[in-house]
């Protein structure tokens, strides 16, 4: 079922609330939060006392934090009836102490500039890569990927970090989440 | 306008602003992460369409914001 709603306001609440509700249940407790801009779009990440912030999660390899960023817009369906999409999103984890990510997961609907040609679903990171007798760092390249869900990262979180879920039903609770969201706002 | 709170950060203090804003509330915005990052209103901006700010929440969430602005 995909968001809609009858302004750019009423589905990134909806947005933000489903998400809210998913994180509470899975890995944090901390809160997305939407700030939009009437005919421009709205941006969803977590938000505390006004100032970017991000979810402390305790893995297995010490404290990381875990950044989420959606740039959303409102498609008009018909008069006073949008439809969420997202144009670009941004899931970062970087450990305590590391001044960058480690990971940093993106999409871009739109290149940035009209010369660009890497690919826009990719991952990057603080990571080094050896090819052949040349060393690089993930960041140096763009690496491609699908399209990534949130409850993806949550998923990785949980499995491969071994964040503690915050429930019993984190496996179905991210199942359903994204089996509703694989047909919606990511187009 | 939707400020619920306010709160000391980096020694000044900043509206809380979510939901729907004007064009001059995100400028706002816009400015005062830039100051966290020590950087100007335009420099951020330039900085942001260039993809040069820093990989931090701050720098991802200025890059996001600057396109909230109107071409």
């Amino acid at each position: 079922m995909p968001i809609e709603g009858e302004s750019l306001e009423a589905i990134s609440r909806k947005f933000c609330d489903k998400l809210n509700r998913l994180l509470a249940k899975t890995i944090s407790a901390q809160r997305i939060v939407f700030i939009g801009v009437r005919e421009q779009g709205a941006v969803i990440g977590f938000r505390q006392a006004g100032i970017p912030t991000t979810a402390k999660l305790r893995t297995r390899f010490g404290e990381m934090a875990l950044s989420v960023g959606l740039l959303c817009g409102a498609a008009s369906l018909r008069r006073n009836w949008f439809r969420l999409f997202v144009s670009e999103y941004r899931y970062t984890l970087t450990p305590t102490g590391s001044d960058d990510p480690l990971w940093r997961w993106e999409y871009v609907k739109k290149w940035p500039r009209h010369t660009d040609r890497w690919c826009r679903h990719h991952v990057q990171g603080n990571i080094p890569v050896a090819i052949g007798a040349h060393d690089i760092s993930l960041n140096d390249v763009h690496l491609p990927t699908g399209y990534v869900t949130l409850e993806e990262i949550i998923r990785f979180c949980l499995t491969d970090l071994r964040v503690k879920p915050l429930s019993r039903e984190w496996h179905e609770i991210l199942q359903r989440s994204y089996s509703e969201f694989k047909r919606e706002p990511y187009s | 306008m939707k400020a619920r709170r306010k709160t000391k950060a980096n020694g000044r203090r900043l509206p809380r602003l979510e939901g729907m804003i004007s064009e001059a509330q995100l400028r706002g915005i816009i400015e005062r992460e830039a100051e966290l990052l020590d950087l100007d209103f335009e420099e951020a901006v330039k900085r942001a369409k260039k993809g040069t700010l820093p990989r931090t929440p701050i720098g991802d969430d200025l890059s996001l914001l600057v396109q909230l602005l109107p071409a």
